[in-house]
């Protein structure tokens, strides 16, 4: 941690409440730009990623291997200077093995707990449906809970958390893909998929990713991304908003689009990125162009196209209900 | 109006304490003619009596005119102050037995604006005006009768435009908010008993005054962002704030409700708030000491209005403490 | 933003130009009929109070303003000999205007304003008194709208909204009342004739009186305001049929003849009739009992009996416009004479026309037959010397004497009393009877004016078989009379006034123009009374013989109309009123979409700004800040109503070309 601190200094020194919606747009942007330089071609995802972080939920990139995936995990880490662990899932791992355990210290004569790879504030779990039930669910809860009980005792996760999932959409031998309750727990989904043949072609005239990486200076510290964070949670969302995102969300259960609606719960995240969303373009309130294009990664693994639709991307089909629901003017 | 009183108990009776900003809503608006308006009504009645007798037509329809203007305007006037937002009124800190002045924000919605928009205290002070803007602030005095939180009663607003014949009016009550520090009372002369003893610990006490920098603390809820040392912070990854800490006195006095004189509670505290003006005047390091709670010694602006405040919510439930 | 924005009215002028406007403007047609020195009074109050606002002149104490008080009281009832009565009252309320003035205080006087106000609205009803033409309506609401203007000046202590936003406010206000105001016009339950009854003022209205002497229908031949219009439904009658019967005159005093009183019954007085004509009477205010009707008729209108004399008669007298449907037969016989009405047909004062007596004597020996004395009279009108004149020389002993055989010029009235006076000496039953004859076809042609200037009296003749059988022995000296009425018969039409002369001129044709709207006010506004009302139900709702539990139902449900009506408006205008930045934005979409690019039901202000640059580049600028602006008002916190003020200019501004 010492050795980024010394590069933060000049961008940290005023606390992210005071500082104008302008200046804290400028300092974002530095972000996208920053993450943009490594993953190239990329920015709505990027943008996603950096959205789906700032309200404090976690992740799921679902592509192939080779998209990515892990350049955007450690980019993200070193960009916002967080600790940064990998996790790569097989089908022998068990819980401990991610959250740690108590092991019998003689010299001490007492069980001193070792804390697993989660205790990290970014942590990336690679090819997650490879891994049993009961391990993916073990990482779920620590993910849901921000804590880790093991033996009795509960210990609190790092502050600020954020968990990057990777899947591998290609249904494999041996693998478990999460169920869908379990895919609730992830507030957005999104795929990077291919570069397009221009960010491709610069991928290849360019640098060795991993390292321009170790080049990346840190644009904020965890108690700046805290702070960022909590701001999210002060953009401002009007009535007629709320209004529209109720009707997005009811829009979803009837109709028959889908096999069930949106939850109450997805309805709540839907309005937090969307927040997030509006703060990373610099806006101090949330417009509904924020829910309509946060909704596809938000709702994309939440909802599954109905019997009437069978066949159809579940992203289609959002497309098509945002363009039916009548914003209030 | 007689029936006013009436009104307000049953008001009471239906609206609690208000602790928030608080919209005004059809519950609560009440609608009576004022006495303009019943004039305007017996006259319309004549001019009625006199087209039905004479079955004159513009009569009859210079009277319904009227007549329905009449009601229009009752319904603008009851949403004039519809929608309107009252904010929690601010109080500045006086001692009891001087005039507080509230200061009460009201917010008319957005894009419009409310006009002649009246507030009454309970006392009957009358202030008020057009609304134009989204918050707009009035001053209105209270009388800050007894020690502890200000009550600034049941404000009435109420209105009459556009027509003046309908006053449509509602009370906001909030619940007590503001301060009001004993009354300062009975000798001036500094108790001589603590009076004068020398400071001899060097250590520093633990009053935390603002004038000199004391160290870095972990960040707690509450902390001014302004007291936040962040490079300190970045270096540790854990929010520090900076310490203050008043440099180590002369004199220290202890004031104790105990030993205080006076009889009763009342004229004791009273005493107290006294001394604590003469001892702030002074520039005395003093403490507080009310039954089992204790304040430590301290000087400063802020220390004095921790001192007084505890003097004022004194016995009041858990703010005592 | 302005957190403290609470602005202190500023009394002072402000506060003076709407109330002073608006009593300026209820006060000024009453000029017609409050004597001059009152008027002068009004306007020293008014200068007097502009003069304590601009230089501070001292305003009279209440001592002062009592005693003026009492003095004006006291000059209107020395000036009309009453304090009550239409023109006292008036003039009271005057007075009380103008004194009103000098007691309203700037500081703390608002209730006195706001009895000004209320002062106002009761002279724009007073003016009903005197007239209720279309004109009169226009001005009403014009003075409505400024005293209620005035009021919403007074009432926020000459604070409140600037004059634009008060003329809104009160445009608002009349424009939810106006729609309500006319459903309570047409359902307000209407009950015939006065509950209670007034003194009837003194001044007498023009038209046909109660009785005849030497100029009575000369003088009204003078004036060409409208008598009653009449709409024929069936056929029209022959212009030489178109007698519209009123007063029937049969008491002779050697100068005067009077109406006798008779009851009215509905028990006409003919015998034998041809086929009866239709038609729709519009009768102006008359002050009098009777109905006009064509000679003789044939039906009775509400509240109406008929005499045995073959007058209509209402129960209450003619104060407001009255509208009935009439049928009439212009050919008839009536049946035998009682002897006490044949003697008081024959009735002469024994003093009165000694010469005229002398030669209806010689004729009843010389002629057997009745009808061959009738024709003895009608040949010498013919024969001798007679002028038919609107300024005959005067008559000072006796009117009939000196007439038939000094003067031998004279006006219908004339010949018609000297005819009756000539028949009633050669033992011929006979009477007047006066009314219109005539009338003049509006340019459309769809109805008829009568006027004034259209009164006539004519004479009957009781011959056995036939009855009573009108004669006109104006006819015989003056036959274009009966034809194309006064102005063609008289040698100096000049004398008339202009719309009596039946004249070409435009400024004739304009007026008869306005007439007709004067006459459709008539019919649809003023006539608009109990019967018209029961018309419409019944029409509307098949409802028919509407007796009083019907029209507390009527009024109640007028009533529930009106209190729903108000309540839905209500809903609407606060989802709409509400949200003045929505209808700006969907103003700004129509335009828009005016030139095809509408906005997409689900496109949101910052996606349709992207759609608009790309499509019109020319448009990006104007169309980005706009939508930008919206966006931050819509969903931003707490909203700048400035930047709305702002974003309105920028819509008014915006006219984007195809």
């Amino acid at each position: 941690m010492e050795r980024t601190l010394e590069a933060v200094q000049g961008t940290a020194a005023a606390p992210a409440t005071a500082i104008s919606t302008a200046a804290l747009r400028e300092r974002l942007d530095a972000i996208i730009r920053q993450l943009g330089s490594i993953i190239l071609g990329k920015e709505p995802a990027l943008r996603l990623a950096l959205a789906c972080l700032l309200a404090r939920g976690h992740l799921l990139i679902e592509d192939l291997p080779g998209m990515g995936k892990t350049t955007l995990a450690q980019a993200l880490a070193r960009t916002l200077g967080l600790e940064y662990r990998r996790i790569q899932f097989t089908s022998d791992m068990l819980p401990a093995d991610i959250l740690g355990a108590s092991v019998y210290d003689r010299e001490q004569g007492a069980f001193v707990f070792h804390p697993g790879p989660v205790f990290a504030q970014l942590v990336l779990a690679d090819e997650i449906n490879r891994a049993s039930p009961k391990t993916q669910s073990a990482l779920l809860e620590a993910m849901e809970e921000g804590q880790v009980t093991s033996e009795g005792h509960t210990r609190r996760l790092p502050q600020p958390f954020f968990v990057i999932a990777t899947q591998n959409p290609a249904t494999q031998l041996g693998t478990f893909p999460l169920p869908e309750s379990q895919l609730d727990r992830f507030l957005l989904r999104v795929r990077l998929g291919y570069p397009d043949p221009k960010a491709e072609r610069a991928l290849l005239a360019g640098e060795d990713r991993r390292r321009l990486l170790d080049r990346l200076p840190v644009l904020i510290d965890p108690p700046g991304l805290l702070l960022l964070q909590a701001r999210v949670e002060r953009v401002h969302a009007a009535d007629v908003l709320l209004d529209y995102v109720q009707a997005l969300i009811s829009a979803t259960r009837h109709g028959g689009q889908f096999e069930t609606g949106l939850s109450p719960r997805a309805g709540l995240a839907l309005l937090r990125v969307a927040r997030a969303w509006a703060l990373l373009a610099g806006r101090d309130h949330v417009l509904p162009e924020d829910v309509q294009v946060t909704l596809p990664a938000l709702a994309g693994h939440r909802l599954r196209p109905g019997a009437q639709n069978a066949g159809a991307r579940a992203d289609e089909l959002l497309q098509r209900l945002v363009n039916s629901v009548p914003l209030p003017v | 109006m007689s029936v006013e009183p009436r009104i307000l108990r049953w008001h009471r009776r239906r609206h609690p304490l208000l602790r928030t900003a608080h919209p005004l809503t059809r519950r609560s608006i009440y609608i009576l003619p004022t006495r303009t308006g019943l004039v305007f009504t017996a006259v319309l009645l004549a001019m009625l009596g006199w087209s039905i007798n004479y079955n004159a037509s513009l009569g009859f329809a210079l009277v319904f005119l009227l007549g329905t203007i009449a009601l229009e305007a009752m319904r603008r006037t009851h949403d004039n102050l519809l929608g309107l937002t009252v904010h929690p009124p601010l109080a500045e800190p006086v001692f009891a037995g001087d005039t507080a002045f509230i200061r009460l924000r009201l917010e008319a919605p957005a894009g419009e604006i409310r006009y002649g928009v009246v507030v009454r205290t309970a006392a009957g002070v009358e202030t008020g005006g057009d609304l134009d803007g989204p918050l707009a602030a009035l001053d209105l005095p209270v009388p800050a009768q007894r020690r502890g939180r200000l009550a600034s009663g049941a404000l009435r607003v109420s209105t009459c435009f556009p027509l003046g014949l309908f006053t449509a009016w509602t009370w906001v009550e909030f619940q007590p908010s503001g301060l009001v520090w004993p009354q300062p009372a009975g000798v001036a002369q500094l108790p001589a008993g603590t009076h004068g003893k020398p400071q001899q610990q060097p250590a520093r006490t633990e009053s935390a005054g603002d004038e000199d920098f004391a160290g870095l603390r972990p960040w707690r809820r509450g902390d001014p962002a302004t007291h936040v040392a962040w490079k300190p912070s970045a270096r540790s990854g854990q929010l520090q704030v900076k310490q203050f800490s008043a440099p180590p006195g002369g004199d220290e006095l202890m004031l104790d409700l105990a030993s205080a004189p006076g009889d009763g509670i009342e004229a004791r505290l009273s005493q107290l708030t006294l001394w604590t003006i003469e001892a702030d005047r002074a520039d005395v390091r003093f403490g507080l000491r009310l039954g089992a709670t204790e304040l430590a010694p301290a000087r400063g602006s802020a220390h004095r209005f921790e001192v007084l405040e505890r003097l004022a919510l004194y016995g009041e439930g858990a703010d005592a403490a | 933003m302005r957190p403290e924005a609470w602005t202190r009215p500023a009394p002072g002028a402000r506060l003076y130009g709407l109330p002073g406007l608006a009593l300026l403007c209820a006060m000024a047609p009453h000029v017609t009929v409050v004597p001059l020195w009152l008027a002068a009074v009004f306007i020293a109050t008014g200068l007097w109070r502009l003069g304590a606002e601009a230089r501070d002149w001292a305003l009279p104490n209440r001592w002062l303003l009592a005693a003026a008080t009492v003095a004006l009281c006291g000059a209107i009832g020395w000036q009309y000999r009453t304090l009550f009565g239409r023109e006292a009252g008036v003039a009271l309320l005057y007075a009380m205007t103008s004194l009103k003035l000098l007691e309203w205080r700037v500081h703390g006087g608002q209730r006195d304003a706001l009895v000004l106000m209320l002062l106002g609205y009761l002279l724009v009803m007073a003016r009903m008194l005197y007239d209720q033409g279309p004109v009169t309506a226009l001005w009403a609401l014009a003075s409505v709208a400024l005293t209620l203007a005035a009021q919403v000046r007074v009432a926020s202590d000459g604070g409140g909204p600037p004059v634009a936003a008060v003329a809104r406010l009160v445009g608002g206000l009349l424009a939810r009342a106006v729609p309500l105001a006319l459903v309570l016009f047409v359902l307000f339950p209407r009950v015939p004739g006065p509950l209670w009854s007034l003194p009837q003022d003194a001044a007498a209205r023009t038209g046909v009186g109660e009785d005849m002497s030497p100029g009575t229908i000369a003088e009204l031949s003078r004036s060409d305001a409208v008598a009653f219009r009449v709409r024929f439904t069936g056929g029209l009658p022959a212009a030489d049929r178109r007698y519209w019967r009123g007063p029937v005159l049969d008491r002779y005093d050697g100068r005067t003849w009077r109406m006798s009183e008779e009851l009215p019954g509905e028990h006409f007085p003919q015998t034998e009739a041809s086929q009866a004509l239709s038609y729709v009477v519009t009768l102006e205010p008359s002050g009098r009992r009777w109905l006009y009707a064509l000679d003789l008729p044939d039906s009775l209108p509400a509240q109406t009996g008929v005499t045995a004399s073959g007058m209509l008669m209402r129960r209450s007298a003619v104060t407001e416009v009255v509208r009935y449907e009439q049928r009439s037969v212009l050919e008839y016989r009536t049946g035998p004479l009682t002897s006490w009405e044949r003697s008081r047909a024959l009735r002469l004062p024994s003093t009165a026309a000694p010469r005229a007596q002398a030669l209806g004597r010689e004729w009843r020996t010389r002629f057997a037959d009745p009808a061959e004395r009738v024709q003895a009279a009608l040949t010498m009108f013919r024969r001798e010397p007679f002028r038919y004149t609107l300024s005959p020389p005067l008559t000072p002993t006796d009117a009939v004497d000196e007439f038939l055989f000094d003067t031998r010029a004279g006006f219908c009235e004339h010949y018609a009393g000297a005819f009756v006076a000539l028949m009633r000496a050669a033992e011929v039953p006979a009477r007047v009877v006066t009314g219109y004859l005539g009338g003049e076809p509006s340019p459309g042609g769809d109805y008829f004016i009568v006027r004034q200037s259209d009164a006539h009296a004519w004479a009957e003749v009781w011959l056995e078989g036939r009855g009573w059988t009108r004669i006109d022995p104006t006819a015989a000296i003056a036959p274009e009379r009966v034809e194309r009425g006064t102005a063609s018969a008289i040698p100096d039409p000049d004398s008339l006034s202009l719309l009596s002369r039946r004249g070409e001129s435009w400024v004739a044709i304009a007026l008869l123009k306005l007439d007709a709207l004067e006459y459709a006010w008539n019919e649809w506004v003023l006539a608009y009374g109990p019967e018209r009302q029961r018309e419409l139900l019944g029409w509307l709702l098949g409802w028919r013989d509407i007796d009083w539990r019907g029209l507390i139902l009527l009024l109640v449900s007028a009533l529930a109309i009106v209190g729903l009506a108000l309540a839905l408006l209500n809903r609407r205008s606060r989802r709409q009123g509400r949200d003045p930045l929505g209808r700006s934005y969907a103003r700004f979409c129509a335009r828009l979409a005016a030139i095809g690019l509408a906005r997409q039901a689900s496109e949101g202000p910052l996606s349709y700004r992207a759609r608009i640059a790309r499509l019109r580049p020319d448009l990006a600028d104007a169309t980005g800040q706009i939508l930008v602006r919206y966006a931050e008002l819509r969903f931003g916190e707490h909203p700048d109503p400035q930047r709305l003020r702002e974003l309105n200019a920028q819509l008014r501004r915006f006219r984007p070309r195809a």
